[in-house]
């Protein structure tokens, strides 16, 4: 049951929430596009994908993808976002799937298979859409593999190392990879990768500032790494300390939840129960603020399309909003551990996924959080 | 457990409300971790495991490279990926990989009951069981229930020669399979068992074939609670024993000869006790009183003529052995009876005779031989030392201290204590350099209150950690 823990203001207002059989692992909108209309598809610990209109959360697609639970979903760039300059995918593609039966998968619009990409013995646990939408990337093991629409690019391989990580440059022509002890960049087409950034931990979340110009990593020793581009001038600063590389400390548990602003130099991280808004100079020290109000460790972290709001959800359930500056909006109760987090594109709805299987989509008064922000 | 790091204390910090951490009403999900070599049956185990345990949620976690044969509905392959955490303890380290897949698999609707880790054959158990207590994540969802060591009777003995890793599964284990008994001669099991128990002294330890064992022995043993087992069998220490031999004779009154001949050390204790050792009862208790005889202080005795006669009682006495003459030290014989000597070394290394006032030889009526850390020079071993009342903050002092210097060496360390002006007993473990300590059971009106550690590591100094337990007494 959703409950507010809040009764006043009435911020936000439940548009619909669904019960599913399993755990949900990854939510995501689609945007209309012609005779489709607007969902939220969400991918299950049962290896199903469905798809609920955003209007009133009524099934419109749901197939078994995977035999097992489903550890990664993406969308076509091009369906996420009706403005989106990313042309679809030369197979007609438009969801891409991997999961515990070692299979990644691309499907079209209706949940036909339009094909099967990998069969490994193991867990494929990470895959991303570049974001022009012309490269998959998917990582199993010490491996990363690279198709465009059905053809092969090719296989990374680390001896020695699991990948743990992996993200692409807003630019989608380097993707960079974590592993243990350190950051790697690919570059699309080129040899052998860089190496972004060494450091003693294990990452356990990696992500990009959307301008590209700076990448961060959580450990799982309870670091925040920071890459930022040299800018000009930075010639100079570097004979002081290494301007390039930011470290962060302080976290009680690993830093598993990354989100940056999409506009501002800030990022929203947590390790624990808090959650740790750090603005990000472009040269010298960062700033945190830290954002108290979970009891218990935080698993899910997004920022509003604007960057308005920030959404965190906790282990037990509780759902917290909070306006850019870290002023807290509302708090909500959703009784199981929170898997994940997605706001719709206008910025006022955010659907949230819980391990118990609920679903829920809430409607945020905008003209109020906006009056008040 | 709750995890501390030699680096921090506040497993000390008093708890007020003494919250139990084994109730019925615990959600976290229990893991078995199975180790051994190659071979020593723990596919068997696992299967066994998995039909008698048919109709239940069960996830296996096994290695890629494991014993194929495992037909189960959730059986989920790794590869071994050890993260160190960096906060200072050289040895916090944690399997990477099982916090990645476990995190997955308690992210359900549908949770699992119960989780079974099957190791390499060559993986230190340290990481696996360091996971447990190293991420919060793992802490609050999951808990450690035991480490089962399997271990090939007939084929362990060349490893214990020669692997590190098959010394560091013996020494991490709580449950110790010797499993294919049956190959073995039972004289070659008695003495595997008496060696593996010298390794590791708390482990319970069970003869096998092809992994029959009632899997109560096995599953839900609870022996990382701190408030369980421990606390209730305060004397869960008396087994070990510090010396290697007890001989008990009949002696009739006056002054007996003792003569070593020169050994393999300069000097060797004894206690030399009687009469009325017939009696098993008053040789059990005078066992229980040498335990503590051994950890005081000795009585020197240079070996030679000029020496007092030693009467028999509660002195630990030290014997000067010389390298060419040996030594000789008169027992003075007020009653006749049966007496008893327990000695450090066994006595062959010495020679050691016993003669009568008219100067017979004599022979023990009942002589016992008793593992020895020593025996096979295994550089892996058990020591247990006691006090009485300790002092708190030396207490923490001291064992900071230890398990931070020692703690890559330390493979379990359990231990119940007096804590001076706590009425509970203090349950203490730790795995390396982590540790955890809560209260346990009050201290009862006519218990004496003393506190005992058995540390199980790599070349450890039985001295050292006397001395260091001693200097915390209150």
């Amino acid at each position: 049951m959703l409950g507010l823990a809040a009764p006043l203001p009435t911020l936000v207002q439940c548009r619909w929430r669904r019960q599913l059989p399993e755990a949900v692992t990854f939510l995501r909108w689609r945007a209309s596009a012609g005779a489709a209309a607007e969902a939220l598809i969400s991918a299950g610990a049962d290896g199903w994908i469905r798809g609920h209109a955003f209007a009133d959360g009524s099934e419109r697609v749901a197939w078994r993808a995977h035999d097992a639970g489903i550890t990664g979903l993406c969308l076509h760039p091009a369906v996420t976002d009706a403005s989106s300059a990313a042309s679809a995918d030369a197979t007609g593609a438009v969801f891409a799937s991997a999961g515990e039966d070692g299979r990644v998968r691309l499907w079209d619009a209706a949940g036909r298979a339009v094909a099967t990409l990998a069969e490994e013995s193991g867990w494929v646990e990470l895959l991303a859409w570049s974001p022009d939408g012309r490269i998959l990337a998917a990582a199993a093991g010490r491996s990363i593999q690279l198709w465009r629409g059905e053809e092969s690019l090719g296989v990374w391989y680390d001896a020695a190392r699991s990948v743990l990580a992996l993200a692409w440059a807003p630019d989608s022509r380097r993707l960079a990879t974590a592993a243990n002890k350190g950051l790697h960049l690919w570059q699309v087409g080129g040899q052998a990768p860089v190496q972004l950034m060494a450091f003693p931990g294990a990452p356990v979340a990696l992500a990009w500032r959307p301008d590209g110009k700076s990448l961060a990593t959580g450990t799982q020793d309870g670091f925040l790494q920071v890459w930022r581009q040299a800018g000009p001038g930075a010639g100079r600063a570097r004979g002081r300390s290494s301007p390039s590389q930011l470290t962060m400390r302080g976290y009680p548990a690993k830093v598993s939840c990354l989100d940056w602003h999409p506009s501002r130099s800030r990022i929203a991280t947590a390790g624990g129960p808090d959650v740790v808004l750090w603005d990000i100079p472009a040269a010298g020290e960062g700033r945190p603020t830290p954002l108290r109000l979970h009891r218990t460790a935080v698993t899910a972290l997004a920022y509003s399309p604007g960057g308005a709001l920030l959404a965190s959800g906790d282990r037990e359930g509780r759902l917290c909003l909070w306006r850019d500056g870290g002023a807290p909006l509302q708090s909500l109760a959703l009784d199981a551990e929170i898997s994940a987090l997605a706001w719709h594109a206008g910025g006022a709805t955010i659907a949230a996924g819980c391990t118990d299987g609920k679903v829920a989509v809430l409607d945020i008064d905008a003209a109020t959080a906006g009056n008040q922000a | 457990m709750t995890a501390s790091c030699a680096l921090e204390s506040d497993a000390f910090a008093p708890r007020p409300e003494a919250a139990p951490t084994a109730d019925a009403a615990d959600p976290r999900v229990p893991v078995t971790v199975l180790t051994g070599f190659l071979g020593a049956g723990k596919t068997t185990l696992l299967n066994r495991i998995l039909t008698e345990q048919h109709g239940r949620r069960i996830a296996v976690i096994e290695n890629e490279y494991g014993e194929i044969g495992i037909d189960h509905e959730l059986v989920v392959q790794t590869d071994e990926e050890i993260f160190e955490m960096n906060n200072g303890c050289i040895c916090c380290t944690v399997r990477g990989d099982l916090i990645r897949i476990l995190g997955r698999l308690m992210r359900r609707k549908h949770k699992f009951e119960r989780i079974i880790i099957e190791t390499t054959g060559m993986a230190d158990p340290g990481p696996v069981a360091q996971t447990f207590f190293m991420d919060e994540e793992m802490k609050s969802k999951l808990r450690l229930d035991a480490i089962v060591t399997l271990v090939d009777a007939k084929h362990v003995t060349t490893h214990l020669d020669d692997s590190d890793e098959c010394r560091a599964q013996i020494a991490s284990a709580d449950i110790l399979l010797l499993n294919k008994a049956d190959l073995v001669p039972p004289e070659e099991l008695a003495a595997l068992e008496q060696r593996v128990r010298g390794m590791n002294r708390l482990a319970r330890v069970h003869s096998t074939q092809h992994g029959r064992i009632d899997l109560d022995q096995v599953l839900d043993v609870r022996a990382f609670d701190l408030d369980a087992r421990a606390a209730e069998n305060p004397g869960f220490l008396q087994e070990e024993l510090p010396f290697e031999w007890a001989g008990r004779y009949d002696l009739q009154p006056g002054i007996h000869e003792l003569t070593l001949a020169p050994g393999p050390d300069p000097t060797i204790d004894l206690v030399f006790a009687g009469p009325g050792l017939d009696d098993e009862a008053v040789f059990a208790d005078w066992k229980r009183r040498s335990i503590l005889l051994y950890s005081g202080d000795a009585e020197p005795r240079s070996g030679q003529a000029a020496d007092a006669a030693a009467a028999p009682g509660e002195t630990l006495y030290r014997l000067a052995v010389d390298g060419e003459q040996g030594a000789a030290l008169r027992l003075e014989v007020p009653a006749s009876g049966r007496y008893v000597l327990l000695t450090q070394h066994l006595p062959e290394e010495f020679d050691l005779r016993l003669a009568a006032p008219d100067g017979t030889p004599l022979a023990p009526a009942a002589e016992h031989r008793y593992a020895s850390p020593h025996e096979h020079d295994d550089s892996v071993g058990s020591v247990g030392v006691r006090a009485g009342e300790l002092d708190p903050s030396r207490f923490e002092q001291w064992i900071t201290r230890l398990l931070r210097t020692r703690g890559p060496d330390l493979f379990r360390t359990k231990g119940v204590l007096a804590l001076k002006g706590r009425p509970n007993r203090f349950v203490f473990q730790g795995v390396h350099m982590l540790f955890d300590g809560d209260d346990g059971k009050p201290w009862g009106a006519g218990e004496s209150r003393a506190s005992e550690l058995v540390f199980i590591g790599r070349n450890l100094d039985r001295a050292e950690l006397d001395e260091g337990l001693r200097w915390c007494s209150a």
